[in-house]
């Protein structure tokens, strides 16, 4: 896999930017599901220029939910929209590293 | 938090606002909180996104002009009551500079005015005189009122009443249309000529005339042209003037002599010519006390004037023209701009007159009273004549009604007192000069109290 396909956004949320404020920044990203961990500390490294010294991974299961405001009528009434499942990754980087994607913390 | 406070010329003042980079972070992280309340971020609790991402979200600008909102809200209340400036408005942010960070305000300051030695002032008054030709002009008024007007048969003479269309018309352009019977008198009808044509007519002639119009006609390009006259005489009736006697003053009213008559004509001559001369006079008056103040004030108080009189002109506009103010523009071929632009000399004059007015009723201690204003609110009722009168005295003494009568009344008395200290009748002036006369009519606690 090349490493550009590895990773797909970065995940800027309210924990994932508490994480980065740790000792040894984590940064949180949506990496391809087919990725194992090998092939995101690669991906890492080369997009950013950092040491990863660790990676978690963790994959969030397919959800699946009914929209009440659909036009559908009849047996199959209130849509069912389904989202697949995806790869979340934690990676650590060394200490003094950081991705300035993820900067700027208040 | 630092200040700088520079004058400017146009009576406003500058203020800049140095502040510390903490106090600019914590306005940041405020703004950052305020604005990811209003907005959903994702993956953000609303009100917990960093500067950052809120940044991100919004847009720089959007970013830098809520941060200068919250700064100026923050610091400029503070910065007034630390400079000590009296601000008239709102003041408006100049700039906002991040290194080092500082806050540029401007602030327009209150008016200042300076009266000068206003109690020396004196404009020298002259009362109107009556002289006896004036009584008699009326006299002369009032037998005409009363011709008997008999209808003949015989051509016209001077002084005799027509009725007549008359049509006078030059280059094109009519100069007079009068259906309405005219008396054959130069004087009144003022075009000389027209009433010795139609001298010698007889009712139900035509006779198309020629007459040389005055050098003092209204439409100025055509003083001195020939105009042609269409006259059609209708009807044709003598006037026969009533004697000066006391028979007439009988005929006119309650008198029983002609003295009588006069004297009443005298009297009525008399209070109409005080008054207009008076008000002449306080203009006057209130002209060159304005002309010798020292008057200063911000732009935005003229702009403010400025829009009163817009405001005022746009409802004569819709009471005396019937049409709406933009229809009025397009028939004088103007923008708003160009009206608004024409009234800023008046608006200046008015920002005077209006500073010095108001100053002067600090400095002469002038209140209104609470007597006054019902008195006031009185006079306005009976002119309204017998509407419900419970209800017509509650709209008068509200709010802008009220505001109204007490301006009014105010600046009645304004410019009654500066009358007085022109023509030097102040009470002070009547002591130095001469401690005996009678001119308390002001009370002296008031003049006191402003020495």
């Amino acid at each position: 896999m090349h490493p550009y396909e590895v990773l797909k956004r970065p995940l800027i949320t309210e924990k994932s930017q508490w994480q980065v404020g740790y000792e040894a920044s984590q940064y949180a990203f949506e990496v391809d599901v087919r990725a194992n961990k090998s092939q995101i500390k690669e991906a890492v490294e080369v997009a950013f220029d950092v040491t990863v010294t660790r990676v978690n991974v963790i994959v969030m299961p397919p959800k699946r939910r009914r929209n009440p405001r659909s036009r559908i009528t009849g047996a199959g009434a209130a849509q069912l929209i389904r989202s697949p499942k995806w790869k979340k990754a934690i990676v650590q980087v060394k200490t003094g590293d950081r991705i300035p994607l993820f900067e700027g913390v208040a | 938090m630092d200040l700088q406070v520079e004058k400017l010329e146009t009576h406003e003042a500058r203020i800049t606002i140095t502040l510390t980079d903490e106090a600019i972070a914590l306005a940041r992280r405020e703004v950052a909180r305020k604005l990811s309340k209003q907005m959903r971020v994702p993956g953000f609790r609303p009100g917990m996104a960093p500067v950052n991402v809120v940044i991100g979200a919004v847009g720089e600008q959007a970013f830098a002009n809520e941060l200068a909102d919250v700064l100026g809200n923050k610091y400029y209340a503070k910065a007034i009551d630390e400079s000590e400036l009296e601000p008239y408005g709102p003041g408006q942010l100049e700039d906002l500079k991040t290194a080092p960070p500082q806050l540029i305000v401007r602030v327009p300051l209150e008016p200042t005015v300076d009266l000068k030695d206003y109690k020396s002032i004196r404009v020298p008054y002259t009362a109107p005189a009556i002289t006896d030709e004036d009584v008699e002009q009326q006299v002369q008024y009032v037998r005409e009122e009363n011709a008997i007007v008999t209808l003949v048969e015989r051509p016209a003479e001077l002084g005799d009443l027509v009725e007549a269309d008359v049509e006078v018309t030059a280059e094109g352009k009519e100069v007079l249309h009068n259906h309405r019977p005219i008396v054959l008198d130069d004087a009144k009808i003022g075009l000389p000529g027209l009433a010795d044509a139609i001298v010698g007519m007889s009712a139900g002639e035509h006779k198309d005339a020629t007459v040389t119009l005055p050098d003092d006609l209204t439409d100025e390009s055509l003083r001195g042209k020939t105009a042609t006259a269409v006259i059609d005489v209708k009807r044709v009736s003598s006037r026969q003037l009533p004697e000066v006697g006391d028979e007439l003053a009988q005929t006119v009213g309650s008198f029983s002599t002609l003295d009588e008559l006069r004297n009443d004509m005298r009297n009525r001559l008399i209070e109409y010519r005080t008054r207009s001369s008076d008000m002449q006079y306080q203009t006057q008056v209130l002209d060159t006390f304005t002309g010798l103040s020292q008057v200063s004030y911000p732009p935005a108080y003229l702009e403010e004037r400025l829009k009163e009189l817009l405001d005022e002109l746009k409802s004569d506009i819709q009471r005396d023209e019937r049409m709406p103010f933009e229809e009025w523009l397009k028939v004088r071929a103007k923008t708003e701009e160009q009206a608004r632009e024409e009234l800023r000399p008046n608006a200046a004059t008015r920002a005077r007159r209006g500073l010095v007015m108001r100053e002067m009723a600090r400095a002469e201690n002038i209140v209104v009273t609470d007597a006054e204003i019902a008195a006031e609110v009185e006079r306005t009722m009976s002119q309204y004549g017998n509407t419900d009168t419970a209800e017509l005295r509650r709209a008068l003494m509200r709010g802008d009604n009220l505001r109204s009568i007490q301006n009014t009344i105010l600046s009645n008395k304004v410019l009654g007192r500066i009358a007085e200290i022109a023509r030097g009748e102040t009470t002070e002036q009547a002591v130095e000069t001469a401690p005996a006369t009678d001119a308390t009519e002001e009370t002296p606690a008031g003049n006191e109290a402003s020495v």
